[in-house]
């Protein structure tokens, strides 16, 4: 890892002119082969097949290389090729966030790559004018293409579930693969995250968001990207502000939940109207006037303006008066959720169990589904995805489920139970998979199981229970009976 | 070349149609103990039907036209099949080389068997006619059994023949939901051949009513259990349908979790799962006994009896009960055996969601708010892979609803179906397809619960809010009130709701 201040001289490089620059690019920008496995979360002790994607990266500084989370999920080998180059050379992840799709890599032997020409990153980028796209056409050669930045929005993009703010680039460069620089004057204006071919235009991560990411991975710990924590909307209806006694032309937006372990869960209130965030009016849409990206969602001011750590000040409506409040910023943890969604993907935490497999629902295990997952996963488990049922959870429940019954003689006559949610087990009630693990820690064993569905529970022999196991994990292959959370 | 008038309910989890489109036409000459006689009392009918439009409730459907099978009773009487005469508005029969059609009304329909009793008022209708009797039992594996009815690729009568495949238990499409006894048979069952005849021996042994899509040679029909508990149901002049014990039962195989309830080896029965709160064992029975006998036969550890020399589910005894009468089961609980006596009398269940027909869809509308019960034909008419969080709810409901409990303080589900676009509720949206929960603080069990709530505004608006949601949609009475005359024109209401018979 590089100190900063080699970071800090490396910003401060002068850029240089863009005529002709894709030559320049040769030592800059890379091809990464990437080799990934995915979790198989019907069968959580094992790994899908492997697998490669390919995507670019780009050199900013002596042996470290930005990237897109998204390329480099679950790797199991990241290996970087040089233009016209066949040559191959390993690289370790340093840091990922999938929350900005950032991805920081480090060559294994930088010495051995050869010459290195880190792209500066932009100091003060602006959200306009001409931008150029780079990246290695199928023949290893450099291809640059000149775009416009149409559009500077706070969204979230296809296949992930969190907000950031992206320039929407409109360029005639089709764009190969994503994770490759834009570039302006010679400096890195942003990551290419994602391209939608039929509109010519890329989603682009600003720098801003590229170098703070980048400073945060130089130190451990990671602090990451913050959240207030609280769910709105906008409050345009006049009838519903004055129902809600706010008047019609102060702007303002709605709290409709805030979300438990958060900073708003102490701060901030359902039906709470918020007028301004950091000293910045919001309209009745939630935008306010950034001095630089213009008219933009104000979840940008928590997103990347603050820390997590940090507080910020909000002027709010509650029940007709006027308040100023501090909400503490924490780090968004999708952890806390009744239902993680696992953008990640990581390998989840499982038990089986005399044949019981037994995990906690995550967004990711819904989507193994295919495509019409929410026809075809169970209506119970997607609706707990929806946060339709049960919405009043503390920080740590989880939706415990059983997978499903591998048949051995110890669990004869059970399998056909699947899809469950378990509440229960050795007769105590249990609220996520630790306090599973928990109990059977206690008892050496579990041999009762309870299921949302019935009062009754069902239970399986104590006595043949270690035997049953060993001759599952033979007979199914399983490697670990169990996994728990680090 | 005119279709039978009805398919089954797109979607449907089984394939089971009512008489596939996709069977291939048979054609071919009688040759059968005397088929004139028996085409004398096999008969054509001729139904005009509207459906309920369930997706916007005010307004009817285009009526359409089709053609079924039916065959004459004693008693002047006409038994078919409750698909073709269920929706109708207009019904005739007509007999086999007869010019005249007669107009007949339905007497009886039992929509969870899929069979009805039609009646002709003009006797000269059932001159010449001889009602078809019915044979002792139902008939064996690769017995030859003989198809009569109206299906399409012609006028006339047809006759198709084939054996008994199989008899087993499947879901009656026309419900969607109810399983009975079922004569599988490989004769042609064609469109139109609905409610038609099928006999052994010149004796009736069932009465075809659905095929498969996509199937060769693979035909349903009702066999003769089930017509029998149909005519003896309706006997007193109701019809009751099927009593429902509603248990839901697993295996005792497991040992562990046979010594934990005092099984001894030489004890069989299934374990109560799980009791359904509108099933006639509610109160009686209860999760974790185990149901050793019904009505003197002995439950296996499956689930299943000896009865009529082949094994079925304990539930087949059901079968044969009408609503009033009672079962004796054999209960082991807490380790000692009891008998109980279940009356088979359970209420109706609103959480049961079966098609529905003959009977107008209730809704209500309010500044443009279209709210509904949820219903099964409402959920048909929501895409399947619609990706909402409020159609997915529904979805749970309509599965969940009596397992997890919400239909504890409930009704019915009230659904906001649709939002009427109006300056008044411009800014209502997302709310499609949600459950109501109260309106200005008065909770929500039923339809008509709306109808009160709104006569007590919230500080002079109208706030409703939803199940699971934390968003609340409120509409200003006055502009409400002002509106709703305007609504009902703009959109060619007729009426601002239908509650249906007062409940």
């Amino acid at each position: 890892m590089q100190g900063s201040t080699a970071l800090a001289l490396l910003l401060a490089l002068l850029a240089v002119p863009l005529h002709a620059e894709n030559l320049s690019f040769e030592n800059t920008l890379v091809e990464l082969v990437v080799t990934y496995q995915e979790p198989d979360p019907f069968q959580p002790w094992q790994m899908k097949p492997p697998s490669t994607r390919h995507g670019f990266g780009t050199i900013i500084d002596d042996g470290l290389i930005v990237t897109t989370a998204k390329i480099v999920r679950n790797q199991t080998l990241v290996e970087v090729r040089k233009v016209r180059n066949g040559q191959k050379f390993a690289a370790t992840l340093v840091q990922t966030d999938e929350q900005v799709d950032l991805a920081l890599l480090a060559l294994d032997h930088p010495d051995a790559f050869g010459p290195m020409r880190p792209l500066p990153l932009a100091t003060n980028g602006l959200p306009d004018g001409p931008i150029t796209l780079v990246q290695i056409d199928s023949t290893h050669q450099i291809q640059d293409g000149e775009g416009q930045i149409v559009k500077v929005a706070v969204e979230n993009l296809k296949g992930s579930i969190y907000h950031s703010l992206h320039y929407s680039v409109l360029s005639d460069l089709t764009i190969r693969l994503t994770g490759g620089p834009a570039v302006r004057n010679g400096q890195l204006e942003g990551i290419v995250t994602d391209y939608r071919a039929g509109e010519r235009t890329s989603a682009v991560i600003p720098a801003p968001f590229v170098r703070r990411f980048i400073t945060d991975a130089e130190t451990a710990p990671y602090n990451g990207f913050g959240t207030a924590g609280f769910h709105w909307r906008p409050l345009i209806d006049p009838v519903k502000r004055r129902y809600l006694g706010v008047s019609t032309n102060s702007g303002g937006v709605l709290v409709l939940a805030v979300v438990p372990g958060t900073g708003a869960a102490d701060t901030l209130q359902p039906g709470d109207v918020i007028l301004e965030w950091e000293g910045h009016s919001l309209d009745d849409r939630g935008y306010y006037e950034d001095a630089t990206y213009g008219h933009i969602l104000f979840s940008h001011l928590i997103k990347l303006n603050r820390m997590p750590g940090e507080a910020a000040r909000a002027r709010i409506v509650r029940g007709r008066e006027d308040l100023v409040i501090t909400v503490p910023i924490t780090r968004t943890d999708e952890e806390a959720a009744l239902v993680p969604e696992n953008t990640s993907r990581q390998r989840a935490s499982y038990l089986v169990e005399g044949g019981f497999v037994i995990r906690e629902l995550t967004g990711h295990y819904l989507r193994s589904y295919g495509r019409d997952w929410r026809a075809r996963a169970n209506s119970r488990l997607v609706s707990h995805y929806y946060g339709r049922i049960n919405k009043d959870y503390a920080p740590g429940d989880r939706i415990i489920m059983l997978i499903g019954v591998l048949p051995d003689s110890i669990n004869v006559g059970y399998h056909h139970f699947s899809g469950e949610v378990l509440v229960r087990v050795n007769g105590k009630p249990i609220r996520n998979l630790d306090d599973v693990f928990a109990i059977r820690d206690a008892d050496k064993a579990i041999t009762s199981f309870g299921f949302q569905s019935s009062p009754f529970d069902i239970t399986i022999d104590g006595q043949m229970l270690d035997d049953a196991n060993r001759r599952l994990a033979d007979v199914y292959r399983i490697t670990d009976l169990q996994r728990r959370h680090p | 070349m005119r279709p039978l008038q009805r398919k089954g309910p797109r979607g449907s989890p089984r394939i089971a149609i009512a008489i596939g489109l996709y069977a291939l036409i048979l054609a071919t000459p009688a040759r059968c103990a005397s088929p004139a006689r028996l085409g004398r009392s096999v008969v054509k009918i001729y139904v005009t039907l509207q459906r309920e439009n369930y997706a916007t409730p005010w307004r009817a459907n285009r009526p359409t036209k089709g053609t079924g099978s039916g065959f004459i009773l004693r008693g002047k009487r006409i038994l078919t099949n409750a698909h073709i005469v269920s929706d109708k508005r207009f019904l005739e029969v007509q007999k086999n080389n007869d010019a005249k059609r007669y107009v007949a009304r339905v007497e009886f329909v039992g929509h969870d068997c899929d069979l009805a009793i039609l009646r002709v008022d003009d006797p000269a209708f059932f001159k010449g006619t001889a009602p078809l009797r019915f044979a002792r039992s139902i008939p064996q594996l690769n017995d030859e059994v003989t198809v009569l009815g109206y299906p399409m690729g012609g006028n006339r009568m047809s006759l198709t023949k084939g054996v008994v495949s199989r008899v087993d238990y499947s879901r009656y499409s026309h419900s969607g939901l109810d399983e009975h006894l079922v004569l599988q048979v490989d004769a042609a069952i064609n469109p139109g051949n609905s409610g038609g005849p099928v006999t052994f021996r010149g004796r009736v042994v069932g009465l075809a009513f659905q095929g498969i899509q996509w199937a060769d040679n693979i035909g349903y029909a009702i066999p003769l259990p089930v017509i029998r508990r149909f005519l003896d149901d309706v006997a007193d002049g109701e019809y009751h349908g099927y009593p429902e014990l509603g248990v839901a039962h697993f295996a005792s195989r497991n040992p562990a979790l046979r010594s934990s309830l005092g099984l001894s080896d030489a004890m069989t029965g299934a374990v109560v799962y799980r009791i359904d709160p509108f099933g006639s064992a509610a109160g009686l029975l209860k999760p974790g006994d185990v149901l050793m006998g019904i009505d003197g036969h002995t439950i296996a550890n499956d689930g299943t009896i000896a009865v009529d020399g082949t094994r079925a589910i304990y539930a087949e005894l059901l079968e044969r009960k009408q609503w009033g009468d009672a079962v004796e089961i054999d209960v082991w609980r807490e380790r000692a055996s009891q008998t109980i006596r279940v009356p088979l009398r359970n209420p109706p269940d609103p959480f049961l969601y079966r098609n529905l027909y003959d009977q107008r869809a209730r809704y209500v509308m309010i500044g443009g708010l279209v709210f509904s019960p949820l219903s099964r034909p409402y959920m048909n008419t929501l895409s399947r892979s619609r990706s909402d969080a409020n159609t997915r709810q529904l979805r749970y409901l309509s599965e969940y609803a009596k397992v997890d409990g919400p239909y504890q303080t409930r009704d019915e589900f009230v659904v906001l179906i649709r939002r009427l676009p109006h300056p008044v509720n411009s800014y209502a949206t997302g709310f499609e397809n949600a459950v109501l929960s109260d309106v200005n603080g008065v909770h929500i069990r039923k339809l008509e619960d709306v109808r009160n709530a709104l006569l007590d505004a919230t500080n002079g608006y109208y706030v409703f809010r939803f199940l699971g949601m934390d968003e609340e949609l409120v509409l200003d009475k006055d502009i409400v009130d002002v509106s709703q005359t305007e609504l009902l024109r703009r959109y060619s209401i007729a009426t601002p709701s239908y509650f249906g018979e007062e409940r």
